[in-house]
C-alpha cells in the first residue's frame, strides 16, 4: 500500500526533468539559431473586391518586430493577425511566428508588393517582391483592357460653399462610388475631420444615385451633414472615409469543409468585412470674419438671411401698466445661437430681462423662428413712445449687412390714479378663474376679519383637537359592543337568562327581607326558595320544573366551590324544604336573619364562580 | 329655576370649544393689528413702500401671519421691484387659501414678469390644492363625524339600513379624499417648497462657484431641495436639479417662519 502511493511520485520526477531538458534545449536553439523570412501572397491573381492574404513567417526569432506594408495605390490593407507555432518532431524543434495581412485590390491592374528588407535583430534580410494580379469582375471589360487602372470603389466630398463667413452654415456631401459586382456595409465612418473651426453634425444617408464615370457604372452612396464656420481661416477638408467591403471569405485561412462550396457561399452569405480606407481629393473651406465696416451697431453677430417682426400690446394703458414687447426672428442661419435684440429705452420705462418664449428650430439648428418676449412698464406719462427695437443680420449671399427696424410704437398712457400705479379693485370674495393677468397685479386686501386665523394657531395644530377626535372613534366602539351585546341577549337564552339571574335573586332577596321584618317564617323561606330557585334556574338556563336542589348542589359541586359553602347552600335548601312542605313553624328572626345573610353570601360566591 | 337636557348640553359644549380655542385666544401680542394694517395700506397708496414693508413685516413679526399680510407684502415687494421676494409672499398667502384669484392672479403675474414659465400640476396636486390644508381637516372631520353617527346608527339599528350604509361609505369615502388631500399639504411641511429670491441664478453641475452652469432659475421660480453641501443646495425644477447658493432661495413656510425672519433690510436703500 505505501509502495503504491509513491510510485506516481516518483513517475513524475523523469517527465519533469525532460520538460526542463527540452525547454533549455529549446531555448539554446533559439539564441544560436540564424533568422530567416519568408513572405508570400496567396492567391496571386484574385479579383476586384476579393480578399489575398500576405504572409510573413519569421523563423530563429525570439519576439520578432512586426514587418509593415507600405501604402500601395488600389490595394487596402488589414491585418496583421500573429500566429505563433512550436512543433517538435524527431527531435527537430520548429518555432515560427507568422503575421498575416489581408489585401484588397479595389481597381483592377498589375500590383507589386515589395521588395523589403527586414530587420531582425543585427540582421538585415531582404524579401523579394511578389506581384498581385487584380483582374476585373466583369469578363468583358477583363478582356478588352479597356479600363486597366480604373478604381472599382473610391469616393468624393464636395461642399456646398468654399468661401464662407464666419457662423454661415453650408452643406457637406461625401458620395461613395460603388462599382457593380462590389457590396459595402451600411456602416461608414470617418476619420481626419477638423477638430475645430468648424461644427460638422451627424452625416445622413440621401437616396442613392446611379452614376457613370469614365463609362462605367457606380451606385453611389451619399451622406450629407450641415457645417458651421466658427473661426476665421482657412480648413482642409481631406478626412479617410472607413467603409466595409464585403468580400467572400477566404477559404484558405480555414480548413476546408464540406460547406466550401460557392453555391453555400452565396446562398448562406459567406461574406466578411473588410475594412477599407477611402482617401479624397481634399477640399479647402475659406472662413472669412464679417466685414468690419458698416457693421451696424445692433448687429450680435446673426449670419444668414432672417426675417424680423415686433409686436407690442397693449397701447392704451395706464402708467405703471405693464406693456409686452413680442419680437419674432425667423429665417435660416446661425438662428440657435442668436439672442434678443436690445431695447435702449430711457428711464421713462423700467425694463425687465427678454426672454425666449418659443424656439421652432430644425434639427441641424440652421432654420426656424424663435420668439423673444420683454415686459416694460412706462413709469411717467413721458413715455408715451417705446423705442425702436432694431435687428440686424450679415446677409451671406449679398455680403451685405441688413437692418430690419421695427417701431417706434405709441402708447396711449393715462395717469395713474394717487400719482402711482393703476389700481384694480380687488374682490377679495370671488372665486372663479384668474381674470386679469398679464395687466397688473390686483390691489390690496383688507384686513382679515379674525387676526387669529393663522397657520400656526390653526384648529388642527392643537392637541385638544386630536383629543376630541378621539370621540366618535370611542362612540361607535361602544355602540358597537352594545349592539353585539343586545343581538347576542336576544338571539342567546342562556346568555340572556345569566344575565338576569342577580336581577331575579335580588327580587327574591327583597321580598325575604320585607319577611323577615314581619317576622313572617313561612312567606320568609318562600321568599328564599324563590330566590335561590330563580338565581339558579336562570343561571344554569334550567326549565322549570328542573330546578331542584339536587340538580343545582350538582352543578355547583363541580364548579370550584368550597365544601363548607357547599354544606351551607344544602342545608338553606333543606331548610327551605322543612319550612315550605314539612310544615315547620315558629323560626325565630335571629335565624331568619342569618339565613338570610348566609344566602347572599353564598350567591355572591356564586357570582363569582364559572358554573 | 330647573335645569333641562338642553342647558346641560350647551354647558358641555360651551366647555368643549372653550377647551378646544383657549390656545387661540392668549397667543397674541398687544399691537393694534387694525391700524397697522391700515397704516400700510395708507403707505402704500402713497407708494410709501418701505414704509409698507415695514409695517407688514412687523405684523407678521408680532404673529399676525395671515395670508391677508403675506398678500399686502408681496404687492409691496413687487412695487419695490423685488420680484422674487414677491412671489415668496404671495405662495406664503397662497397656503391659506391656493383657490384665492387675487393671490394666484399676482403671483403668476409676478412669475410672468420675472420669466418663470408656468408649471403643470399633477392630478393629485390639482385635486389637493382645491382647498387649503384647513378646509381639507374641517371637511375631512365633518366627514369622521358623519360617518361615526352614521355608524352608531346602523349598529344600534340594524334594519333597513342600506340607505344608511350608503351614506356612510360615501362620507368614508369623502374622509379618504380628504386624508390623501391633507398628506400633500402636509408633505409641503416636511419638505417645503423653496423660493429663488435672486436675480440672474443659474444652477451649476457642481456645489461651487468655478463649476459649469446647466440651466438658468429666474427670479421667482419655485424648487424644492434635493441635496445640501455647506453653502449650497441642490434644487429641482422641473425635471431638472442643480447647484446654486442656499443664500438665493427662501423657503415657504407659513407654518413656522421664526421671529425677525421676515425683515427685508435693503428695502429702504
Amino acid at each position: 500500500m505505501r509502495r503504491w502511493q509513491s510510485n506516481p511520485v516518483r513517475r513524475q520526477k523523469p517527465r519533469t526533468l525532460i520538460a526542463v531538458v527540452v525547454t533549455l534545449l529549446a531555448a539554446l536553439t533559439y539564441a544560436f539559431a540564424d533568422v530567416s523570412v519568408t513572405f508570400d501572397v496567396q492567391p496571386r491573381t484574385i479579383k476586384v473586391g476579393d480578399s489575398a492574404v500576405c504572409t510573413f513567417t519569421i523563423r530563429g526569432a525570439n519576439n520578432p518586430s512586426t514587418p509593415s506594408l507600405p501604402q500601395i495605390d488600389g490595394l487596402q490593407f488589414s491585418g496583421p493577425a500573429v500566429q505563433r507555432n512550436f512543433s517538435m518532431v524527431n527531435g527537430k524543434i520548429d518555432n515560427y511566428v507568422s503575421y498575416q495581412y489581408q489585401v484588397v485590390p479595389i481597381r483592377n491592374g498589375s500590383f507589386s508588393i515589395g521588395p523589403f528588407k527586414y530587420q531582425a535583430g543585427n540582421q538585415v534580410l531582404d524579401l523579394p517582391s511578389i506581384t498581385l494580379q487584380a483582374l476585373s469582375r466583369s469578363a468583358d471589360a477583363s478582356q478588352s483592357g479597356q479600363q486597366q487602372g480604373q478604381d472599382w470603389l473610391f469616393a468624393r466630398l464636395s461642399a456646398s460653399k468654399t468661401n464662407v463667413i464666419n457662423q454661415e452654415s453650408f452643406e457637406i456631401l461625401i458620395s461613395v462610388y460603388i462599382a457593380q459586382g462590389l457590396s459595402i456595409g451600411r456602416e461608414i465612418s470617418l476619420a481626419n475631420m477638423p477638430d475645430a473651426g468648424l461644427t460638422i453634425q451627424n452625416f445622413h444617408e440621401i437616396s442613392g444615385v446611379r452614376e457613370a464615370v469614365n463609362n462605367k457604372a457606380y451606385e453611389v452612396k451619399r451622406f450629407r451633414a450641415n457645417a458651421r464656420a466658427l473661426t476665421e481661416g482657412t480648413f482642409v477638408l481631406e478626412p479617410v472615409i472607413r467603409a466595409s467591403l464585403r468580400v467572400p471569405r477566404n477559404s484558405r485561412s480555414r480548413p476546408r469543409s464540406m460547406f466550401d462550396d460557392s453555391f453555400f457561399d452565396s446562398f448562406f452569405g459567406r461574406t466578411e468585412a473588410q475594412p477599407v480606407d477611402l482617401h479624397v481629393k481634399p477640399v479647402n473651406i475659406t472662413v472669412a470674419a464679417v466685414p468690419g465696416e458698416g457693421k451696424p451697431e445692433s448687429f450680435s453677430g446673426a449670419v444668414g438671411l432672417f426675417t424680423f417682426d415686433v409686436d407690442v400690446k397693449p397701447t392704451e394703458l395706464t402708467v405703471g401698466d405693464p406693456v409686452t414687447m413680442t419680437a419674432r426672428i425667423a429665417g435660416q442661419g446661425n438662428i440657435d445661437s442668436l439672442s434678443a435684440p436690445l431695447l435702449k429705452a430711457d428711464d421713462h420705462f423700467k425694463l425687465y430681462e427678454s426672454r425666449l418664449v418659443s424656439k421652432n428650430i430644425n434639427e441641424a439648428g440652421t432654420a426656424g423662428e424663435k420668439i423673444f418676449e420683454q415686459v416694460l412698464i412706462p413709469r411717467s406719462e413721458d413715455a408715451a413712445t417705446v423705442p425702436p427695437l432694431e435687428f440686424s443680420f450679415f446677409d451671406p449671399e449679398k455680403k451685405a449687412y441688413q437692418v430690419i427696424r421695427r417701431g417706434p410704437f405709441t402708447l396711449a398712457l393715462k395717469p395713474a390714479e394717487n400719482g402711482t400705479a393703476r389700481i384694480v379693485q380687488s374682490t377679495t370674495e370671488r372665486a372663479g378663474p384668474t381674470r386679469i393677468l398679464g395687466t397688473d397685479i390686483v390691489y390690496l386686501k383688507p384686513p382679515p376679519s379674525a387676526w387669529n386665523d393663522t397657520l400656526k394657531s390653526a384648529v388642527y395644530t392643537r392637541s385638544s383637537f386630536w383629543i376630541v377626535q378621539a370621540i366618535p372613534l370611542l362612540g361607535v366602539a361602544l355602540v358597537y359592543v352594545t349592539s353585539l351585546r343586545k343581538r347576542q341577549l336576544q338571539t342567546d337564552v342562556a346568555f340572556a337568562r345569566r344575565q338576569r339571574a342577580p336581577k331575579a335573586a335580588r327580587a327574591g332577596l327583597r321580598k325575604a327581607e320585607t319577611a323577615l321584618r314581619e317576622t313572617n317564617a313561612a312567606e320568609f323561606y318562600e321568599a328564599m326558595w324563590d330566590a335561590l330557585s330563580s338565581y339558579f334556574g336562570n343561571r344554569l338556563n334550567l326549565a322549570p320544573g328542573e330546578v331542584t336542589d339536587r340538580s343545582i348542589l350538582d352543578a355547583v359541586e363541580h364548579s370550584g366551590m368550597e365544601m363548607s359553602d357547599i354544606s351551607i347552600l344544602k342545608s338553606l335548601f333543606s331548610e327551605c324544604d322543612e319550612r315550605r312542605f314539612a310544615g315547620r313553624t315558629g323560626a325565630d328572626k335571629d335565624t331568619m336573619s342569618k339565613d338570610l345573610r348566609e344566602t347572599q353570601r353564598v350567591l355572591r360566591i356564586c357570582e363569582r364562580l364559572k358554573i | 329655576m330647573r335645569s333641562g337636557p338642553a342647558t346641560h348640553w350647551s354647558i358641555c359644549c360651551g366647555l368643549l370649544a372653550a377647551f378646544i380655542m383657549l390656545p387661540a385666544l392668549v397667543s397674541f401680542a398687544d399691537t393694534d393689528p387694525s391700524a397697522e394694517f391700515a397704516m400700510a395700506a395708507t403707505a402704500y397708496d402713497k407708494a410709501d413702500f418701505p414704509e409698507a414693508a415695514q409695517a407688514y413685516h412687523h405684523l407678521l413679526e408680532s404673529g399676525y401671519e395671515t395670508k391677508e399680510v403675506f398678500y399686502n407684502l408681496g404687492n409691496v415687494l413687487f412695487r419695490s421691484d423685488r420680484v422674487g421676494e414677491a412671489v415668496w409672499a404671495y405662495r406664503n398667502a397662497w397656503h391659506f387659501a391656493p383657490r384665492d384669484p387675487d393671490i394666484l392672479a399676482n403671483m403668476r403675474f409676478a412669475q410672468n414678469v420675472a420669466g418663470v414659465p408656468e408649471t403643470k400640476l399633477s392630478v393629485y396636486q390639482a385635486v389637493s390644492t382645491h382647498f387649503s390644508l384647513s378646509r381639507w381637516v374641517q371637511i375631512g372631520t365633518a366627514a369622521y363625524w358623519l360617518s361615526a353617527i352614521l355608524l352608531c346608527i346602523i349598529f344600534l339599528f340594524p334594519m333597513n339600513s342600506r340607505l344608511l350604509v350608503r351614506f356612510a361609505g360615501l362620507s368614508a369615502l369623502v374622509l379618504l379624499v380628504c386624508v390623501l388631500a391633507s398628506a400633500y399639504w402636509i408633505s409641503l411641511r416636511t419638505s417645503p417648497e423653496h423660493i429663488v429670491t435672486k436675480a440672474n441664478v443659474k444652477a451649476m453641475y457642481g456645489p461651487f462657484a468655478e463649476s459649469t452652469a446647466f440651466f438658468n432659475l429666474p427670479e421667482g421660480s419655485v424648487v424644492a431641495i434635493e441635496e445640501t453641501a455647506h453653502d449650497w443646495v441642490k434644487v429641482r425644477s422641473g425635471t431638472r436639479s442643480g447647484w446654486i447658493e442656499r443664500s438665493a432661495i427662501r423657503t415657504v413656510s407659513p407654518w413656522k417662519e421664526p421671529s425677525g425672519a421676515y425683515t427685508v433690510s435693503s428695502l429702504k436703500e
